[in-house]
């Protein structure tokens, strides 16, 4: 195709540069009439000067004179004055294959007649294509909508759309390829609950009493109440002035999810605001609500009683000389020791608690954290970075640590199992990090290390509490 | 497809220059009129062929087709419509398309409106063109060619320098262009001329219009390139003499000559060598200032190419051309006969004058601008030659050239009148002097050097004044006679007066910018005026803004004299995140005594902006001065007797006005 257009091209562009050729019979006149011509209109020019009175009579003579002198004397300069040419249909057809030729030899060497035109326009699928695997959700978006057309039928779609509408909070668009997600998963209810949440937020976080329906038949068809209808239901509750319905459903999610759950931020927050909203006692929902929520919801934090603290003490110490493994327990005795200003003392408490933790470096890192902390607080008092620090750790996180710590000791043990102490140590933080089921493997496994030294086994069992039985 | 069809109709246009520099020679030796005839339409075959593949080059930056190398590297889909058509040439490969498509444009138009010029040397013409043709053409194809093309094209294009988005540097290279190129008409007459043997008046008139209008167009084109760097770069100035800013002044300067001796050709039959080694040399220039701009030895806006592949291309067409032309000059000339003879006083003898002087300060130029390259490329030194030596060396023989140019009217062809000139001259002299003490007293003491560009700016618009006064009658004649003679003027004749006036105005401009610029840089809390000479600069506010493809920071300048308001200036930081730099577009308001202007730079660390204020007074003089020259240019082309087409314009003769 490109090369019959090319070769048109060249073909009359051809027969243009071979037209003087093929002309029967021209004729050429020479210089003579254009060189006579600029004399002309100098004697013209001499002329008007004279009849404006730009010269004088002399003057015009004598430029008269000077110009009919020069006349002549191109006039004698000139020669024949024709030239004259037949058609030459030889050097015509050179000319056409002349210019075929190397014009389309030429681009064979250098064109690249495979590589169509590539206008942006035209691209713009690929273009799609490309941007959303760089990441770009609205090419993502605009590439699913035109699968949707091709194919209605196909659940991946519909759903993956909703996601990504929701993932730039288009909620109105999410809920719509929900709606279509829904219907071909034969009203899955996890889909549909996904519908009713887009529903609610393109509504403003306000349930419609169509996503209200949607949650509550949700609530009745799944065997495992699924938590997102539950949330709902009961802010479709605090919407519709039923305050006690919607508290009373939050706290009964909150009791029933574990503190990790993704939704727990955001029911505790609600328990919170409705608490303070009809002033209430925020611990008949959130038994474990932090001082921080029960100031938000209104309510008073006790002070500090210094008796039960004193108490405290006074029973750890009892406690942690009759079992010193107990590092919790010395850190927090320490702890309450520093509270009622007894600084010293909860300096020679940790001190007293690191002696007992000599193999176990984790423990010791949590002990000289305290100690630095005490010595700080006593050096300079905290500083909003030690605040910062503090607060940025959040109790997750801090699980998190324990949890690198732990698993570091279980490894060296796995190396190097004899170490009476390190047993003990990993068998406690597993039972203290509520893992008794990883404390018995652990004591399973120490105890066929240590089965021909009885001792050692009998004193991992009596520090531990495991394998009495 | 499109891509590929401008590239086949480039190697097309080839095919075409190649057999028009060949055929036509053989025709004319062989009296053949079919074979002369040729070099018309295979001029504008060549014409075509570069004019479809500068369309399709055009088509593929419109709609963003990132196949092509060229459009990938320069173009970005978010850039607004009109730059993506100007920035087919704001880069080398388009630049050089541009270059043959004027080229091959003056070719055109040769073989169109040049039917008056014989066939015999018509085709000569067109065949030197031709070579010319054959080797850009070459050079475009094989090392900068704009058709090279991606299979795997990028999702967008790298976008084009910023600074040069902007209306008048799109609109500079084209006419520069214009100016360069053009002057190819004039070499080519010329070489036509030697390789015939044969100069005589006709040949003068032949070629004159093609000079014109290629000086028409170069006069604009730097004005504009200068324009641009004064209100873009945002430095106040407007003329750096930056070797590239040289590289198209020289050609100007040697063209200004050409344009003059070529008059002494066509009147007078005299000055014919002269005539054509400064055709030669002109084109030489163009061909210079293109490769110290393609050839990437200079660095700066202009130089888009730093393959030295290409500058030994060009160099090699460089030295060909000029050395083969200068070689036919050497053994041809002296068969040139020189026409009649002329007094030393006499129009013929102040264009000789003319011509030194103009040879003088471009040589004075060309030394400025080459001497540091040849000295880096010997010793390696690094030498920047300034404005001092410029303004040293250049401004007294240019001042010189400009006072013979008011006085060489005063003489008349052949042998002048003497007394009449003398009187005239003194008239002239006096009148100036009287101004010039007005000026002194209303402005105070200059320093010497402005003392005489004063003078000289104003003697020349004072003397053709006079002499347009004396043309007509003035005085002598009632004033209905004098009107009507002046609306009788050739226009060749207004070309000379609005060339001298446009050349006057200008260089008063650039005296009074010299002279009593003020300029203020400084750190500028918002609300805190600023003294610039008598008037007060107070920076407003800034605003963010958003264009098409970039981010801006818009400040008001609020301009008071005295505490009464004159002028809000809108000073510019452009950002352009696609090809991640900054631009400056300077806030100017033009009244007619200057400029006040006004640029905002970045913001300071301790709050506030760094500004620089100007009030740059004689600026709008300059470029109204150009405009009138490149005015004055068109006029004398379009006077009859100029004309291409003599025969016919005996019919058109019927429609103009009275002489």
């Amino acid at each position: 195709m490109i090369w019959a257009v090319l070769s048109l091209i060249a073909l009359l562009a051809a027969l243009w540069l071979a037209l003087p050729f093929l002309r029967k019979r021209q004729m050429e006149t020479l210089e003579s009439d254009s060189i006579l011509s600029v004399y002309r209109d100098q004697a013209e020019e001499v002329e008007r000067d004279l009849e404006s009175g730009m010269i004088t009579e002399a003057e015009f003579d004598a430029a008269q004179a000077e110009i009919e002198a020069r006349t002549l004397k191109a006039a004698r300069r000139m020669d024949s004055g024709l030239s004259v040419s037949g058609q030459m249909p030889v050097m015509a057809g050179s000319i056409i294959a002349f210019t075929l030729a190397a014009g389309l030899a030429a681009y064979s060497q250098l064109g690249r007649p495979q590589i169509p035109d590539m206008a942006l326009a035209d691209r713009k699928e690929e273009v799609l294509i490309r941007r959303a695997e760089g990441g770009d959700i609205k090419s993502r978006i605009t590439l699913l909508e035109e699968a949707t057309e091709e194919t209605p039928d196909d659940f991946d779609t519909w759903w993956m759309l909703a996601r990504s509408y929701a993932s730039i909070e288009e909620h109105a668009g999410a809920a719509e390829a929900y709606k279509h997600a829904a219907r071909l998963s034969n009203d899955n209810p996890g889909v549909l609950s996904a519908y009713a949440e887009a529903l609610t937020q393109a509504n403003g976080n306000k349930v419609p009493p169509a996503a209200r329906i949607v949650f509550e038949q949700v609530l009745r068809e799944s065997e495992v109440p699924d938590p997102r209808a539950r949330y709902y239901v009961a802010l479709a509750k605090a919407q519709a002035q039923d305050f006690d319905g919607a508290l009373h459903d939050w706290a009964m999610l909150a009791a029933d999810s574990k503190p990790s759950d993704p939704w727990m931020g955001m029911v505790r927050r609600d328990i919170v605001n409705m608490v303070k909203f009809t002033e209430g006692d925020v611990l008949n929902y959130l038994p474990n609500a932090s001082d921080e929520e029960i100031i938000a919801s209104g309510g008073e934090v006790k002070p500090p009683d210094t008796g039960a603290m004193a108490a405290r003490i006074v029973d750890l110490q009892i406690a942690l000389d009759a079992d010193p493994k107990n590092w919790e327990g010395w850190m927090e005795m320490a702890e309450l020791q520093a509270v009622l200003g007894m600084t010293d003392a909860a300096r020679a408490t940790i001190e007293t608690g690191k002696s007992h933790f000599e193999a176990a470096p984790f423990v010791l890192q949590q002990f000289d954290t305290a100690l630095a902390i005490l010595d700080g607080e006593e050096r300079r008092g905290p500083d909003a970075e030690d605040i910062a620090s503090a607060q940025e750790m959040t109790a997750e996180e801090q699980a998190d640590m324990v949890d690198g710590m732990v698993a570091g000791l279980a490894l060296r043990l796995e190396e190097d199992p004899d170490d009476v102490a390190g047993w003990v140590m990993l068998i406690r933080s597993y039972d203290v990090m509520g893992r008794a089921d990883r404390a018995e493997a652990a004591y399973d496994t120490a105890a066929n290390f240590f089965a021909d030294r009885p001792e050692d086994l009998r004193a991992i069992r009596l520090e531990t509490g495991y394998g009495a039985n | 497809m499109y891509a590929e069809i401008g590239h086949f109709a480039l190697i097309l246009a080839l095919v075409a220059a190649v057999l028009q520099s060949v055929i036509p020679i053989w025709g004319v030796r062989a009296e053949n009129a079919a074979a002369m005839r040729f070099a018309d339409n295979a001029a504008q075959i060549q014409f075509l062929g570069v004019a479809v593949a500068f369309a399709m080059l055009t088509r593929a930056y419109v709609v963003s087709d990132f196949s092509l190398v060229n459009v990938a590297m320069n173009s970005h889909s978010a850039k607004p419509m009109l730059y993506k058509v100007t920035g087919v040439w704001a880069n080398h490969e388009g630049s050089m398309l541009l270059w043959v498509l004027i080229l091959t444009l003056f070719g055109v138009l040769i073989s169109i409106f040049g039917r008056s010029v014989p066939v015999t040397m018509r085709s000569v013409v067109l065949a030197v063109q031709a070579m010319i043709g054959v080797a850009f053409l070459l050079f475009i194809l094989l090392t900068s060619n704009p058709f090279d093309r991606l299979p795997n094209p990028p999702l967008d294009g790298q976008g084009m320098n910023p600074l040069l988005q902007d209306i008048g540097v799109a609109l500079h290279p084209p006419l520069l262009y214009l100016g360069y190129v053009g002057f190819s008409t004039a070499f080519s007459f010329a070489v036509a001329a030697l390789v015939r043997g044969q100069v005589d008046p006709s040949w003068a008139r032949w070629m004159r219009p093609w000079v014109l209008l290629a000086w028409a167009g170069l006069t604009a084109g730097i004005a504009l390139g200068s324009w641009w760097a004064y209100y873009e770069l945002g430095w106040g100035g407007f003329w750096f003499w930056d070797p590239v800013e040289n590289a198209s002044f020289m050609p100007w300067l040697l063209g200004t000559a050409l344009l003059h001796s070529a008059i002494v050709v066509e009147k007078r039959a005299s000055l014919l060598a002269w005539t054509i080694l400064l055709a030669i040399l002109t084109f030489a220039l163009s061909l210079i200032g293109t490769f110290l701009v393609r050839s990437g030895i200079l660095s700066s806006v202009h130089a888009f190419a730093n393959d030295p592949e290409r500058g030994v291309f060009i160099l090699l067409i460089l030295c060909i051309a000029i050395g083969g032309a200068l070689t036919l000059f050497a053994a041809r000339t002296n068969k040139l006969t020189e026409g009649g003879y002329f007094a030393m006083v006499s129009r013929e003898g102040g264009l000789l004058l003319n011509n030194v002087l103009l040879s003088a300060a471009t040589a004075i130029v060309f030394v400025g601008t080459l001497y540091p390259l040849a000295l880096e490329l010997v010793t390696g030194d690094k030498i920047t030659v300034g404005a001092p030596y410029f303004n040293q060396a250049f401004l007294p023989v240019f001042g010189f050239a400009m006072m013979f140019a008011a006085i060489g009217p005063f003489l008349s062809w052949k042998r002048a009148n003497k007394t009449r000139a003398a009187r005239l001259t003194t008239l002239a002299a006096v009148t100036t002097a009287t101004l010039g003490v007005v000026i002194i007293a209303i402005f105070g003491v200059p320093d010497v050097v402005s003392l005489f560009g004063i003078a000289v700016a104003l003697f020349l618009a004072v003397a053709t004044l006079i002499d347009l006064g004396q043309r007509i009658g003035i005085g002598k004649s009632p004033f209905a006679t004098s009107l009507r003679r002046m609306v009788g003027l050739p226009r060749s004749a207004w070309g000379l007066y609005l060339g001298h006036l446009g050349l006057a105005i200008a260089a008063a401009g650039v005296v009074a910018a010299g002279l009593w610029k003020v300029e203020e840089i400084q750190v500028t809390q918002i609300g805190t005026p600023v003294s610039v000479g008598a008037y007060e600069f107070t920076l407003t506010g800034v605003e963010s803004a958003k264009g098409p493809n970039y981010q801006s920071s818009l400040a008001t300048v609020t301009v008071t004299r005295g505490g009464d308001f004159v002028t809000n200036l809108h000073p510019e930081r452009r950002w352009y995140p696609v090809e991640k730099k900054p631009t400056t577009e300077a806030g100017i308001v033009t009244v007619w005594h200057g400029d006040y202007y006004a640029v905002l730079g970045d913001p300071a660390a301790a709050g506030g902006f760094v500004t620089r204020y100007y009030y740059n007074p004689g600026v709008p003089w300059m470029w109204l001065g150009a405009v009138i020259m490149t005015l004055a240019g068109l006029i004398s082309l379009a006077d009859r007797r100029l004309r291409v087409g003599v025969p016919s314009a005996q019919r058109r003769l019927a429609a103009q006005p009275a002489e």
